[in-house]
């Protein structure tokens, strides 16, 4: 059985309605027929075309998805409870959370102080070190990235 | 041919200053640990160095991109013998028997004779590179935008066919995706900013560097970060330097992995993993004990880790000449080029042909740089293949932060690289190659422009697409790409292959 045809039934629906939003998209540009010549050249052209091939090969996914049983989705409030309960599903949010967390920081405090926020929080809840090794470390590195960059290579930083 | 050598000679020389010597190695040493770490690739590492780098002079902002892409190739492959994790997808097949070689003691040998290999794949890719992309160059000048625009169409399929092996729908839907994404901003004909919705920001297109970042190096953060791995343990380093014997033994797989390694280069967006597989295949195929292979097999090894660096070499042909990427590290190497104000393409053999020749020398460096390093302070440098994933991780967020924003100085950057990651780990997940969707993205406005060009040319008859002899030629590749293996045209080949044996007298027939 090719592909996962669970996670296939659903990519190819968003695939399809993603599609169709850049076609709607894509018609609602100018065609500037008039100056140009011709609908080839309007600036909708191109994203149409991706956007109606997109559109077909999400098509043939869900269909090969739908044959393969896809639509079994086979959720109960089990499934559902150990989905919420997994530590990849935690770890994963928290992961993107402290990545966000660090860009929403930027800007507002120093970078050295939003970079150090961000790897100690990461530090302290995936790894396994001392508590003050990782502050020592999160500290030393967060320093130390601002002064090589700014310093050195000379970027300016957030 | 006669002015190759010397030319090659002359930029040498020209790059052989102090500063340009300690920026090769300290940036081939650093690309040796980024490839050495799991989850570090030469891809992301290159990504990193451009934001990094972008205030330096061009020359010594692409030779440091060139020893950090030559350096990440080579280093995987540390981690990929001492403990069995390659540290880069390209030194996947360098696992299969450099690992072996490691467990019967014989961890330093490997690794000397994976870091030769390494240097003369380079060696024989760099051949090509400096003697026959000048000649390439010529054949690009007649690519008009038909062809132009059948060449990104091929670039974006193959790579999806060959990055999605099991499944190349994904491939196609990842390359597409990425096609699409380079919509976004102004188009190049009339200046109209599309899917920007009145975003200022978005107005100049979703900056290349921080989607590369993303998709490299964020995506990477969270893969690691969500899926724990198993430290595994390391086996102990001793002697590294190979045995002149044992070399010379191998001089046909050098040549053989070499040239298969840089031909798959050239293919557009495949990359150094395929090179390696399909070099190490090869060697297999001609070896006289294939029952080895797997098992320890100097020959595998060799193969793999001359495959996977000759590609190297061959995957920047491409990007000098057609300014199309031979792998998604060369992806990041064309847009370096771009943002320094170099216009790698058909032009470049006419503008500025000693570009090929300066780039061939940089490449030169890079690798004798990497056997120099490879070679020495191995058991020093193979302790970073202790420090824990949960430290790194974070760290590499960070620099993935700073090297997003360093470009244009602006955190909408920073949203984008993070916005690729979140979208890249599940698309990952799902086995939707990353490739075909950073090529999509690099292509993409060359496929507009040239589509739509052509189209304006020609008052809107789409003939010449289909009537010029290298367009033919290219839709020919499309199709196979896209049919290959419809099991109808299969059949349809078998018996057409039958056919033309039977006609020739070489049928089943002669051997009853």
């Amino acid at each position: 059985m090719k592909g996962m045809p669970r996670a296939d039934f659903i990519m190819g629906l968003i695939l399809m309605a993603f599609s169709v939003f850049i076609i709607r998209e894509s018609l609602r540009m100018p065609t500037f027929e008039k100056d140009w010549g011709g609908l080839y050249a309007a600036p909708g052209f191109v994203p149409m075309i991706f956007g109606g091939i997109i559109f077909l090969m999400s098509l043939f996914l869900w269909i090969r998805a739908l044959r393969n049983k896809g639509y079994e989705m086979g959720i109960t409030r089990e499934n559902v409870w150990d989905f919420l309960r997994s530590k990849t599903v935690h770890r994963w949010c928290l992961a993107i959370g402290y990545s966000f967390l660090f860009f929403f920081l930027l800007g507002r405090v120093y970078f050295y102080l939003a970079a150090f926020i961000v790897l100690f929080l990461f530090m302290v809840t995936f790894g396994k070190e001392k508590f003050l090794h990782v502050l020592i470390i999160s500290i030393v590195t967060s320093v130390a990235i601002y002064f090589v960059f700014t310093r050195i290579f000379l970027v300016p930083l957030p | 041919m006669g002015v190759g050598p010397l030319n090659l000679f002359h930029e040498l020389w020209n790059l052989m200053t102090p500063g340009i010597l300690f920026s090769v190695f300290w940036a081939t040493m650093l690309g040796i640990m980024v490839g050495m770490l799991p989850g570090l690739t030469a891809t992301m590492g290159i990504a990193l160095l451009t934001g990094l780098t972008f205030q330096w002079a061009t020359e010594n902002a692409i030779v440091i991109l060139i020893a950090m892409y030559v350096g990440a190739i080579y280093g995987g492959s540390r981690s990929a013998i001492l403990v069995n994790i390659p540290g880069t997808p390209a030194n996947a097949a360098a696992c299969l028997d450099g690992h072996p070689l490691a467990l019967s003691g014989k961890a330093g040998e490997a690794i000397g004779l994976a870091t030769t290999a390494s240097f003369l794949g380079s060696f024989v890719a760099l051949m090509f590179m400096a003697f026959f992309t000048p000649y390439l160059g010529q054949i690009a000048l007649r690519f008009l935008s038909f062809e132009f625009f059948w060449l990104t169409l091929f670039g974006v399929l193959i790579c999806g066919n060959l990055t999605a092996p099991e499944d190349p729908l994904k491939g196609w839907i990842a390359g597409f995706l990425g096609l699409f994404l380079a919509m976004v901003g102004m188009d190049d004909i009339q200046a109209y900013p599309r899917f920007a919705y009145g975003t200022v920001d978005l107005y100049g297109g979703l900056s290349l560097i921080p989607a590369l970042v993303g998709v490299y190096g964020m995506t990477e953060v969270i893969q690691s970060t969500v899926e724990v791995v198993r430290q595994e343990t390391m086996s102990q380093v001793g002697r590294v330097i190979p045995r002149l014997g044992d070399l010379l033994s191998q001089w046909k797989n050098f040549i053989r992995s070499g040239i298969i390694g840089t031909f798959v280069g050239a293919i557009p967006g495949v990359g150094e993993n395929i090179a390696s597989f399909v070099a190490y295949d090869f060697a297999q195929r001609a070896s006289k004990t294939p029952e080895k292979f797997g098992k320890g097999a100097i020959e595998g090894l060799v193969a793999a880790e001359t495959g996977d660096n000759a590609c190297v070499g061959g995957a920047i042909i491409p990007v000098l000449v057609l300014a199309v990427p031979g792998s998604p590290p060369a992806a990041v190497l064309l847009a370096a080029m771009w943002l320094h104000g170099m216009r790698p393409g058909p032009l470049l053999v006419i503008e500025a042909p000693n570009i090929i020749y300066q780039v061939s020398a940089m490449f030169l460096m890079a690798s004798v740089a990497m056997l120099i390093l490879g070679l020495s302070m191995v058991r020093a440098v193979v302790k970073i293949l202790k420090v824990p994933t949960a430290i790194l991780m974070p760290i590499i967020l960070v620099l993935c932060a700073v090297g997003s924003f360093a470009i244009n100085g602006r955190l909408f950057d920073i949203l984008v690289m993070l916005l690729f990651g979140l979208i890249g780990y599940p698309l990952r997940k799902m086995k939707y190659p990353d490739a075909p969707l950073i090529l999509g993205l690099i292509l993409g406005p060359m496929l507009d422009e040239n589509l739509r060009r052509g189209l304006l040319l020609n008052h809107g008859d789409i003939t010449p697409f289909f009537t010029r002899p290298i367009s033919i030629i290219l839709i020919i590749f499309i199709l196979l790409t896209l049919f290959g293996r419809n099991p109808y045209v299969t059949r349809a080949f078998q018996a057409m292959k039958r056919s033309i044996l039977g006609a020739i007298g070489i049928g089943r027939s002669h051997k009853g």
